[in-house]
């Protein structure tokens, strides 16, 4: 294979990078794993592991469980056991390590940043079993299902990817990309056309690039705190009062991960919530009861204002009473709901006390109970399935997908930053880092920036003898 | 080698401009007997728009065709009566020169080279269409009736099919001004399944020197210190002639704008994509109605003609508004036109249907390049038509076609633009387009094409020896730079020449201090900009491994990828109609995912094309 090194051992072809993903869906699970594979590995244990009695790595036999605690600069974070392989007898033929933690799924994801910081990358979707499969550790028949696999989670990245770029993460970048764009594309022209007098203001273009300096360190500090996808998806909940909306919000908001920036207002104003589900971001609306006519002017302006949130949600969250029989507000909001009923999930609250049967028009809810916390998860799995239009997802793919942006953006911003350096001295080498920090955002979001940028010259400036 | 009859003829070439040119001297000298078929013999090597060449990024792909054997640099320089430098404030690697020709020994020295060249036959006549037998090609067939016979042809037939020419409202047909189109090639290309669609360009009009007023204008003369584009050269240039810059203004644009539904351009005859970057002044007068002037730059037509190139003024406005623009600007208030301004709309392939060695993927042995590939530009066509006539000269020798890689050289950029790509208006080459352009410089030319140089044999021995000279004269500078020290001032104490250069002292300051032995300048200069530009390119290296690999896995050219697993429909039907020769190109088309291209190398290797391990 290419881009591949002989290994000493002569076995496995060693890719010259190494590679990481938490391999269990420990959303779920109460064990967290994640895999590492390449010629670094030991190499990243050594920096981030401490095997108990003082044990070298070098010193850890292959195929051998050891016990120990993963650190962060002498500050321990988890601890754990360690699963080392060395090459070639392994998953991938490389040196391979699984640690597996207790920890939560906020431990996993500070082992994992442990492990990028260290010398690996976010694994692409599939691409332990790619490995696997070029080394030559899986035959012919079990390399029947590899293409299945690597397309089936690259479908699913491209999914998760689209979701959390969704709404206000894919709008900062396109601001972003189109800043970086403009600068460029203003060098390029001089560069390119330096003879058709060209109005070129390396001012304006260092201003830009500021500007892109800035945009991009914000957005890695967002990725950084877990908050960027902080304005995702729009979730609206909507039912008549006191079917326990408002708990609903708080059972979904309640994991560790859920930033609460609840917007003060009136009781007749739309409370808004973010939190990630499946390790999507989300926005929560609460809403204003429903009702068909509204008493008075303060109600209509709520209606109205619910009206507007139901029309722009993704997806909306019709909460009824399980306990007793649908009366005839259900049975507005129904209709109300009616038009937008693909994005409707139905959820029947308060189960503890009871489930009366539905009528007709109110099909396969969700029951749940917001005082037990019962049935939470069973609607986020629902809320999951939504957002990434049919297929499950797993927080790791969630996760990975984050990690693999956040490691772009990392370049990007590195790449903007010397450009800014040493654009009025260099010029032709300032613009080349450029379109390196474009090429960057561009693997986020699979466009290609260099016929845009081609484009741009040519409709912003006249040129040609 | 005598020819004995035209039975002995290997290789065709279709046409005699720039890209025909190349390719039959280079097969011819590889070898290979070669038949040049031209409308007429006395237009081979014509330059039928501006009289210059080179300029950024073209510049770079004029010293390409030098260091990898080509003719049009050596005959530029021979023809040259100005030469510029351009860019020398925006850093090395976009350093570009240029070179204003005398037209009309150009034409007679590129035509005296042709005729003098050993195993290069030549034939006035047109081709009207290919004879194919078994997916190979097998000959010609010409408008007087004869069937030629070859194992390879290149086609480089420039704007002549189906061209049809307009100013203003009136069209004729023509592949150039004053000349007939080539009207049934088109079908037979079409005939092997090519895809063919119309591009539009335009040049501008014709003046006559002893009616403009130079006085109102700005001189602008050549660079004294140049490097003449071919190592070869060593002969005499012309008398070097200035140019002249004047401008047009707010009258030429109530002209332009009252008469502008009367352009072809704009009255809807022509329907081809037009050149974006050679805008006719009608485009840019619409385009950019903010914009108070346009630089009109006066080129010489030559030493022994009056006629001059009003370069910024391409139309295709009527003959008489053409005439009054004219009387708007400074200095061209008596112009008189010799020949009027025109488009030309012509026939182009697909040039995705073509590899990257500019075989057809239609037909084995057909090798098509220059304008019809959809280009412009004299520079792009001769470097296109290099590396089909070098091809064609290997698939007759049976040799590993010679395919240039987009960090090797901006023509490996300019065809694997084309054949990953496509292009959906006519190509010309920007620095832009090339990203490692840190790495293809003008002044390393000699050193990044000399394996290429070495392996095809089109380059001469003395010539190879300079290239390996500089080679090593540019090693040891470099060495002498990092080792020879120097007490700079005070403050900085000493330090090595390198550190000095690094922390912007110049280089002729340097060389006013210590004596840098007997390396020559131009090693010299080179070197201090390998230095500077070390960093960055060690940081393209990656880059260039990860596409290198990529590149080295072959896809069989019958896969069908209708079965592949996991691959999306789309995915699917593109890749079918694509049939990329290798990863690498199946990676360059927009819309297959890394994923895909996963799938893609597993199931290469599940069918044995990657040996596993």
């Amino acid at each position: 294979m290419t881009g591949a090194r002989e290994h000493s051992a002569g076995k496995a072809k060693y890719y010259p990078d190494t590679i990481a993903a938490p391999i269990s869906a420990w959303g779920h699970a109460s064990v967290g794993l994640i895999r590492i594979s390449g010629k670094s590995t030991t190499k990243i244990l050594e920096k981030i592991f401490n095997p108990a009695g003082h044990k070298k790595i070098n010193d850890i036999a292959s195929h051998s469980v050891t016990y120990g605690r993963i650190h962060d600069g002498g500050e321990v974070v988890d601890e754990v056991l360690v699963f080392l392989m060395r090459s070639p007898r392994s998953y991938t033929r490389e040196d391979v390590a699984e640690i597996s933690s207790h920890g939560g799924p906020v431990i996993i994801k500070k082992i994992f940043q442990l492990i990028l910081e260290h010398g690996s990358r976010a694994a692409e979707p599939g691409e332990f079993t790619k490995r696997a499969f070029l080394n030559g550790r899986i035959d012919l028949i079990q390399a029947e299902s590899v293409a299945g696999i690597i397309s089936a989670r690259g479908e699913r990245a491209a999914k998760i990817a689209a979701a959390q770029m969704g709404g206000k993460l894919s709008r900062k970048l396109d601001e972003l990309r189109k800043l970086l764009i403009t600068s460029a594309a203003e060098l390029n022209a001089a560069i390119d056309f330096p003879e058709d007098d060209i109005p070129l203001s390396l001012a304006k273009i260092k201003k830009n690039i500021s500007r892109a300096e800035e945009d991009s360190a914000r957005l890695l500090d967002g990725y950084e705190a877990g908050r960027l996808f902080s304005e995702g998806v729009k979730i609206v909940i909507a039912g008549k009062p006191n079917v326990g909306k408002s708990s609903l919000i708080n059972a979904l908001s309640s994991s560790e991960r859920a930033i609460v920036t609840a917007i003060p207002g009136t009781t007749r104003d739309i409370i808004r919530e973010s939190v990630e589900i499946g390790g999507i971001p989300a926005e929560l609306y609460d809403t204003a009861g429903l009702r068909k006519k509204p008493r008075g002017v303060i109600e209509k302006m709520g209606m109205d204002k619910t009206m507007d949130a139901i029309n722009k949600a993704d997806i909306i969250i019709f909460v009824f009473d399980a306990s007793k029989k649908a009366d005839e507000q259900d049975m507005n909001i129904v209709r109300i709901l009616g038009p937008f009923r693909k994005k409707t999930i139905m959820a029947g609250n308060k189960i503890d006390l009871g489930k009366k049967a539905l009528p007709k028009n109110m099909f396969s809810p969700v029951y749940i109970s917001c005082l037990k916390g019962e049935g939470i998860s069973g609607l986020k799995k629902r809320l999951a399935r939504h957002l990434v239009s049919g297929s499950f997802i797993s927080e790791d793919d969630a996760l990975l997908t984050s990690a693999r942006q956040a490691d772009c953006l990392e370049n990007c911003l590195s790449q903007i930053k010397e450009a800014r350096g040493i654009l009025s001295r260099r010029p032709a080498e300032s613009v080349w880092l450029i379109e390196k920090a474009l090429a960057e955002l561009d693997k986020i979001s699979g466009r290609e920036f260099r016929e845009e940028m081609i484009n741009e010259i040519f409709s912003k400036f006249c040129i040609g003898k | 080698m005598k020819l004995k009859s035209f039975a002995d003829i290997k290789c065709v070439v279709v046409g005699g401009g720039h890209a025909g040119c190349e390719a039959a001297s280079a097969s011819a000298r590889m070898g290979v007997p070669t038949l040049l078929i031209t409308m007429h013999l006395d237009t081979i090597g014509y330059t039928s728009c501006n009289p210059a060449i080179g300029g950024v990024s073209k510049g770079h792909i004029v010293r390409e065709i030098d260091a990898l054997g080509g003719v049009m640099p050596l005959i530029t320089d021979s023809g040259r009566i100005q030469m510029r430098i351009l860019n020398t404030s925006r850093g090395e690697a976009v350093r570009s020169s240029r070179a204003q020709i005398d037209r009309q020994i150009y034409r007679q020295n590129m035509k005296n080279m042709i005729e003098n060249t050993d195993n290069l036959y030549l034939l006035q006549d047109e081709v009207i269409s290919l004879v194919a037998h078994k997916g190979r090609v097998r000959g010609v067939r010409t408008l007087r009736g004869l069937y030629q016979g070859c194992g390879a042809l290149v086609l480089c037939p420039g704007t002549f099919p189906n061209g049809m020419m307009f100013v203003g409202d009136v069209s004729f047909e023509g592949g150039r001004f004053g000349e007939p189109s080539s009207k049934q090639l088109t079908s037979s290309l079409k005939s092997i399944g090519h895809r063919m669609m119309r591009f539009k360009t335009g040049t501008c009009p014709r003046l006559d020197g002893r009616s403009i007023n130079f006085k109102k204008m700005i001189m602008q003369k050549g660079d004294r210190k140049i490097l003449p584009f071919s190592m070869r050269f060593t002969g005499k240039t012309p008398k070097q002639l200035p140019c002249y810059i004047t401008y047009t203004n707010k009258k030429t644009e109530k002209i332009i704008v009252k008469n502008i539904k009367r352009s072809a351009l704009f009255s809807g005859m022509i329907t081809g994509t037009s050149v974006r970057y050679c805008p006719s002044i009608e485009d840019k007068y619409r385009k950019f109605p903010d914009k108070a002037r346009h630089q009109v730059f006066l080129e010489p037509d030559g030493v022994n003609t009056n006629e001059y190139y009003p370069n910024g003024l391409s139309t295709s406005l009527p003959y008489e508004v053409q005439e009054d623009c004219l009387r708007s600007i400074a200095g061209l208030e008596n112009a008189r036109i010799l020949r009027p301004g025109y488009a030309i709309e012509h026939d182009v392939i697909d040039s995705t249907e073509l590899k990257h060695s500019l075989e057809s993927k239609k037909l084995a042995g057909l090798f098509i390049a220059g304008q019809i590939d959809g280009t412009t530009g004299y520079e792009e066509a001769a470097g296109g038509g290099l590396i089909a006539g070098i091809n064609a000269a290997c698939f007759i020798s049976d040799l590993p076609p010679l395919t240039l890689r987009r960090s090797d050289a901006y023509i490996g950029v300019l065809i694997d633009d084309l054949v990953t790509k496509g292009t959906s208006e006519p190509y010309r080459m920007f620095t832009a387009r090339a990203e490692y352009r840190l790495r293809l410089r003008e002044g390393n030319t000699k050193i990044r094409l000399l394996p290429q140089a070495r392996q095809y044999g089109l380059v001469d021995k003395d010539v190879i020896a300079k290239m390996e000279k500089f080679k090593k004269d540019v090693e040891r500078a470099v060495g002498f730079l990092s080792v020879k020290k120097i007490a700079l001032n005070k403050k900085e104490g000493t330090l090595t020449l390198k550190a000095a250069l690094l922390r912007g002292v110049s280089l002729a300051s340097l060389k006013r201090r210590c004596s840098s032995g007997k390396i020559p300048d131009e090693a010299l200069e080179e070197a201090v900009v390998e230095l500077r530009y070390g960093g960055y390119i060690a940081r393209m290296e990656r880059d260039i491994k990860k596409y290198d690999s990529l590149r080295e896995i072959k896809i069989p050219p019958g896969l069908s990828y209708k079965n592949i697993n996991g691959l999306s429909t789309e995915i699917k039907h593109k890749l079918q109609r694509f049939k990329p020769e290798d990863l690498y190109s199946a990676s360059a088309i927009s819309g297959v995912t890394p994923a895909a291209l996963d799938v893609l190398m597993v199931t290469l290797a599940k069918s044995g094309s990657i040996p596993k391990e």
